[in-house]
């Protein structure tokens, strides 16, 4: 959950940077001629709410709404009380709340004098709340926008890089701090935890279980100023037999990692490596923006989409064992021609204590 | 033998008959996922995960990868476990067709929720059958809990209690609020918590209320206010409790004094049968007598308790204007949470079981005003 730290830092977001986002929604805007666009969020998924204001949703439900022209207001459940600190943390000031969404949201457009609006990504919405908007007093037409914002979030600006940069090692060193040895799962867990809660992450999801009779898998998925990285390793693979497929499974993956690449290319280099094992196994790239969700919010066509030139975006790979369980790696990489950049790299190896060519080091 | 998940279904479908429904489909969302757990009792990683029990016959989930569908698997109360591939439903459709006439009503569990790329499929595949919201039956039908679920909200409240504990250990002047929840965070995951609902402030009598952690450093004679809410195999505990760094002043003192009158009185009037409505008017009732009635209001505070289980926020919220009965069984917790003039926002509450004449604490943490050393 969104427990962390929360934090609006001019020397990390620049003056402006905010406002170039939303400036960009609202040239989109402008283009087709929409007064207004409505982002929804919840706690579990509102990466585009905080790309777009800083916002934290730590609890309940929200709507962004940007004009075309003039400042976003946010639209919330959450209670007034905790407006001061809303402001602090974000560049919002119109801050609304109240039981019911479609209402705030109706009472805005009103008063903005706006008939024709835009819903980002509208296939995610609450289908009620999509429903009751369409009711509101003065509402002509509601047209779906797409993922116009998490389109953009994936070409990332310099000072964003930075950010994910930054998370990308947060999330690596909360991986080897879970990696030490004789440790159980749950010890791991908390290292991690503390690791990655101590270097400023929002919100921390750290998964460690057994793979197999004697390995077990580490992996940490965290937010950092609202980007999402992920990392995973194995602890003790060195003893079992399918360590070498795995590590050299990942590793023909990630030599698949350039600009254009995708999930079907990867998919192939695994499967080729993976070829002689019977176990089973899933490999995935995701955007960095599909990282908070694990990709559940994407749709088959963004899946299958080649990931252009300057994108941050992960490899995972899970080998299914014969005991039922599963073994993981994962890193975040920054895309580029002249060189893929793996933003995990603090992690050594892909498997601990073992090299790709199934060698010990 | 009856087991727990007979006494569930027979919960469900006793409710079911009540409103009149031929099936029911549980949706989770990533925050909502306490209404597929209550049936499957297991913790899902996917966005998605679905659950349908028809008014005869077995329960079906549905989930979007293979790890949810191993993990429910694992714990095996819901033996038909189907995996598919988010946002085709077709699958779901077609279960519920099997059971359920095209004249029937289906209750949808957090229908309020649900996207439309799911839900209109979903509602083109079963033509004429009539679809309710059935959030609010499952609220009422969670709100009793069983003997094993009350076993694990015990549980929960140990790894509450340590919680705490690590809460004031980590209290030190020049410590940083955020800080301090990677330090509640790391002993909670290290006790085998799968998650944590937490808040906090710290600082004087200009706190108004609580919120994820800043960059703010602890100062001698700060009160620092928490309401932490660990999960242990999905079942959730909360305790609410503040602390001050030194001495309290006399203020924070009179402001202890007053929350725990308030506890003590909601706490009281707690038994079998009293309304959510008894309790809150109870501790508003002592807020009244001193004076501080107004900071009673949604101003300054949003609730007076609340039920927890599978979810940390449950049905139903202890307001005076909630008739709401609370039968043997059910678990809340009760906080006068508030602002008032004397300390600023003060947090004191205990969850407890409602029993036949009175109540079991779920916690071991005392209620006192807790102080550190500086």
């Amino acid at each position: 959950m969104k427990r962390g730290l929360v934090a609006l830092d001019p020397s990390e977001i620049p003056p402006g940077e905010l406002e170039g986002r939303v400036g960009a929604l609202q040239d989109v805007l402008r283009e087709r001629g929409l007064a207004a666009a409505l982002i929804y969020g919840d706690v579990y998924h509102s990466g585009d709410l905080t790309y777009l204001s800083n916002i934290c949703i730590y609890w309940n439900e929200g709507l962004l709404a940007v004009p075309a022209i003039g400042p976003p207001a946010m639209l919330m459940k959450l209670s007034p009380r905790v407006h001061p600190w809303m402001r602090r943390t974000s560049n919002l000031n119109d801050l609304r709340s109240g039981p019911n969404l479609a209402v705030l949201a109706g009472q805005y457009l009103k008063e903005l004098g706006a008939s024709e609006l835009g819903l980002v990504e509208m296939a995610w919405w609450p289908a009620q709340l999509v429903n009751e908007l369409e009711h509101q007093e003065g509402i002509r037409s509601i047209v779906d926008l797409g993922s116009v914002v998490r389109e953009r979030r994936q070409q990332p600006s310099e000072s964003e890089l930075e950010l994910l940069r930054r998370g990308s090692r947060l999330t690596a060193q909360a991986v080897i701090e879970g990696m030490g040895q004789d440790l159980s799962n749950h010890e791991r867990a908390g290292r991690a935890e503390l690791v990655a809660r101590l270097g400023g992450a929002e919100d921390v999801s750290v998964y460690c279980h057994r793979s197999g009779p004697n390995a077990d898998t580490v992996e940490v998925i965290s937010e950092f100023r609202g980007f999402w990285t992920i990392a995973a390793r194995v602890v003790g693979a060195a003893q079992t037999e399918w360590a070498g497929a795995l590590a050299a499974g990942y590793e023909a993956g990630a030599s698949e990692i350039r600009p254009g690449v995708t999930i079907a290319q990867v998919t192939t280099a695994v499967k080729q490596s993976l070829g002689s094992t019977d176990l089973g196994w899933k490999v995935d790239l995701i955007q960095h923006t599909d990282i908070e969700t694990e990709a559940g919010y994407r749709s088959m066509h963004e899946a299958v989409a080649p990931i252009g030139e300057g994108s941050v975006a992960a490899l995972r790979l899970e080998l299914e064992l014969p005991d039922g369980s599963t073994a993981v790696l994962a890193d975040t990489y920054l895309i580029r021609s002249e060189d893929t950049e793996v933003l995990t790299s603090p992690l050594e190896g892909v498997v601990s204590g073992l090299n790709a060519a199934g060698e010990n080091f | 033998m009856t087991t727990d998940l007979d006494w569930r279904l027979s919960r469900v479908r006793q409710a079911m008959d009540g409103a009149g429904l031929d099936g029911i489909l549980m949706f989770a969302p990533g925050w909502r996922r306490e209404n597929v757990r209550y049936l499957t009792g297991a913790l899902f990683r996917g966005a998605f995960a679905f659950a349908y029990l028809p008014r005869v016959g077995a329960p079906t989930a549905f989930v979007g990868n293979s790890a949810d569908a191993r993990a429910t698997g694992e714990i095996g109360r819901v033996k038909d476990v189907k995996v598919i591939d988010f946002p085709h439903i077709d699958d779901i459709a077609w279960v519920i067709q099997e059971h359920l006439a095209s004249s029937g009503t289906l209750g949808i569990a957090h229908l309020e929720l649900l996207p439309k790329v799911l839900l209109e499929p979903l509602s083109r595949a079963l033509g004429g059958t009539r679809i309710i919201s059935a959030t609010r039956l499952m609220d009422e039908v969670r709100l009793i809990k069983s003997d094993w679920e009350l076993e694990q909200i015990r549980r929960a409240g140990v790894v509450c209690s340590v919680g705490w504990r690590a809460f004031v250990e980590a209290l030190h002047p020049g410590v940083r609020e955020f800080e301090i929840v990677a330090a509640v965070e790391a002993e909670l995951k290290r006790m085998g918590a799968q998650d944590n609902f937490m808040l906090l402030a710290s600082g004087g009598d200009e706190v108004m209320g609580m919120t994820p952690p800043g960059v703010r450093e602890l100062q001698p004679g700060d009160m620092v206010r928490t309401e932490l809410t660990p999960q242990l195999d999905g079942y959730y505990a909360q305790i609410c409790r503040s602390a001050v760094l030194g001495e309290p002043s006399e203020g924070q003192r009179k402001s202890f004094d007053l929350f725990n009158e308030a506890v003590e009185a909601g706490l009281a009037v707690v038994r079998a049968g009293v309304t959510a409505g008894d309790i809150a008017r109870a501790e508003n009732d002592v807020f009244r007598a001193h004076g501080y009635g107004e900071y009673t209001t949604s101003q300054y505070t949003r609730v007076r308790g609340h039920g927890h289980g599978l979810h940390p926020d449950e049905f139903p919220a202890l307001l005076e204007d909630n008739d709401t009965v609370l039968d043997e069984n059910a678990v809340i917790i009760v906080h006068p949470n508030t602002y008032t003039p004397l300390a600023g926002y003060h947090v004191l509450g205990d969850p407890v079981v409602v029993k036949q004449n009175g109540y079991e604490p779920l916690l071991s943490v005392e209620r006192i005003l807790f102080s550190s050393p500086i």
